[in-house]
């Protein structure tokens, strides 16, 4: 599981200096446009050519129009918008439970004692194949999809957050013990700014996890949302319908990178000059 | 507001009222030692058996006294400091620090700089300076003054609200060592604090912080395994000896005060540390 995206490879970009810096810049910008533009064009080629007919694999006008009556029209605002809801309370739900359990078994031996076992067994357990239950114990509204969420994107984060304050320098722990500072002092003001780091990356990485836990639950019983547009579109041979929700949800995923990305940095602003640090 | 401490008698040995000396204890005359280490013995627990760390040591600091202890990597030197910070305990003997006995737990009255800075990165310099002071919970505005008086003194009045990564080694060492000093300890311990910068800032370093104790006149316990800086900084230097690290040698260093740059190069200064080269080598 790559539960350690290092914030570091990224923050290692804003060394480079002048001209180098801008001709990366371009590059990055300009290669994967590329990439992206020809993909498109095997796409519609390949499509034309084999005469793959609509419902296997649709033509890039119709996926379009759906997009167009969807975002323009409105047509696909209420799905967007119950998917958006159940992702965003799940998220929030599952990640401070994630960063406070973690941070109390990182803590607590006693606690972790407890609750370890247990937490590995449910960390092994397929998310997935527990949403039917899910759905028995919390109805087929929003909040078994709350749930769902809320548990798809807890294990990514929490491992994250026992990992980040385990890994505290040691050196740190014995300056704050040597000048009598008390232990809530210590993870105040050394453990939980020390693992900021990592628990940025859970966070990062637990909003595909949130985003999985949506269509899941959808697919498993809903009335509405992204999931449950591509499950009812598969029954109709719908695939331009399917397209366009597939593609929706994944620019929500990367806008919800992109901002977990951004306060990271703000927040976590030792991190982007560690480089030049003197040890 | 170091004058505030109430007088206190030489020679009690209750640790109420040595606790409750903290603040004055440097400034009062006493003739008893500040630091006092005897027969002390560390043994680690291993997995190839134990390890004696430090074996039947002793050693006496006095007020004002700036004492090295000068031995080879893993002599013990950290061993012995860990147990003097109250981060470790003695296996034998004993170690007490203004009269208490040290039990694995810090003394209010000592400060320790570390061998690397060990500052918070996400604290400003003034933040950091003002760790122990929180960390003692006292309030941290009546120390404000004394906090920019102890970054004038090492040089760093413009960097109070930096960060240490935007500082320089030599820079970060210095605001640890106005760390330690920042609530008036009696007694500062230094594990090889200049270890880990370059040989140029070193010296200058050495230079600096015999300025900043002429000041402030507290009693220092210096860790190092270099022989120049013991030599330059000591009024005695402690020769240890490699595993199991006892003291080997006392010696005192006449070197008249203040010493500068140029006593570095005095023929007395190359005699000293060629004597005690010769120590080392045996």
């Amino acid at each position: 599981m790559s539960d350690h995206v290092s914030a570091q490879s990224v923050s290692l970009r804003n060394d480079t200096v002048g001209r180098q810096l801008n001709m990366e810049k371009l590059t990055t910008v300009i290669y994967p446009c590329i990439t992206f533009i020809a993909l498109l064009v095997i796409w519609e080629g390949s499509v034309t050519l084999f005469r793959v007919p609509d419902y296997i694999f649709p033509h890039i006008m119709p996926v379009l129009r759906v997009l167009y009556a969807g975002y323009v029209e409105g047509e696909m605002y209420p799905h967007l918008a119950y998917t958006l809801k159940s992702t965003l309370i799940g998220y929030s739900l599952g990640c401070t439970l994630a960063i406070i359990i973690g941070a109390s078994l990182a803590e607590s031996r006693t606690f972790e004692k407890f609750v370890f076992p247990l937490i590995i067994a449910l960390q092994s357990t397929p998310k997935v194949a527990v949403a039917p239950l899910i759905m028995i114990w919390c109805g087929y509204g929003i909040s078994s999809k709350i749930v769902m969420v809320a548990t798809m994107c807890f294990f990514p984060l929490f491992v994250n957050t026992v990992t980040g304050i385990r890994q505290t320098d040691p050196a740190m722990v014995n300056m704050m013990r040597a000048f009598s500072a008390p232990g809530w002092l210590t993870f105040y003001r050394v453990k939980i700014f020390g693992a900021a780091g990592h628990i940025f990356a859970g966070l990062q990485i637990s909003i595909v996890f949130a985003l999985l836990g949506a269509v899941v639950g959808e697919f498993v019983g809903a009335a509405s949302g992204l999931g449950w547009l591509i499950q009812s579109a598969m029954v109709s041979f719908n695939t331009p319908m399917m397209f366009a929700a597939i593609l929706s949800l994944i620019v929500l995923g990367l806008v919800g990178t992109a901002i977990v990305r951004f306060i990271h940095r703000r927040v976590v602003f030792w991190e982007r000059s560690s480089g030049t640090t003197a040890h | 507001m170091s004058s505030t401490g109430s007088f206190h008698p030489t020679g009690v040995s209750d640790v109420a009222a040595a606790d409750s000396a903290v603040v004055g204890a440097s400034l009062l005359p006493r003739s008893d030692p500040v630091l006092k280490v005897n027969a002390l013995s560390v043994v680690y627990a291993s997995s190839r058996g134990p390890i004696k760390a430090v074996a039947d040591l002793t050693l006496s600091l006095h007020q004002g006294e700036f004492v090295s202890v000068l031995g080879p990597s893993g002599c013990g030197k950290s061993t012995l400091l860990g147990v003097l910070a109250g981060l470790q305990v003695a296996t034998k003997g004993s170690a007490a620090v203004f009269d208490r006995p040290m039990m694995g737990r810090p003394h209010p009255n000592v400060g320790v700089v570390f061998q690397r800075p060990t500052l918070l990165p996400w604290l400003s310099v003034l933040d950091n300076i003002l760790i122990p002071i929180e960390a003692m919970r006292r309030r941290k505005s009546d120390y404000l003054d004394r906090a920019h008086e102890l970054l004038r003194l090492v040089a760093l009045e413009k960097y109070a609200s930096h960060y240490p990564a935007e500082l320089s080694g030599g820079m970060q060492q210095r605001v640890g060592l106005a760390r330690a000093m920042i609530h008036s300890p009696g007694l500062i311990l230094m594990d090889e604090p200049f270890a880990a910068l370059d040989a140029m800032t070193r010296e200058r370093m050495s230079v600096e912080l015999q300025e900043i104790l002429r000041e402030s006149g507290q009693s220092v316990l210096f860790i190092t395994h270099s022989i120049p800086e013991a030599v330059f900084l000591s009024d005695r230097v402690l020769m240890m000896s490699a595993s199991p690290g006892r003291i080997i040698k006392d010696v005192a260093i006449d070197l008249p005060r203040p010493r500068v740059t140029a006593t570095m190069a005095q023929s007395e200064f190359a005699e000293i540390c060629g004597a005690l080269r010769k120590l080392y080598i045996q």
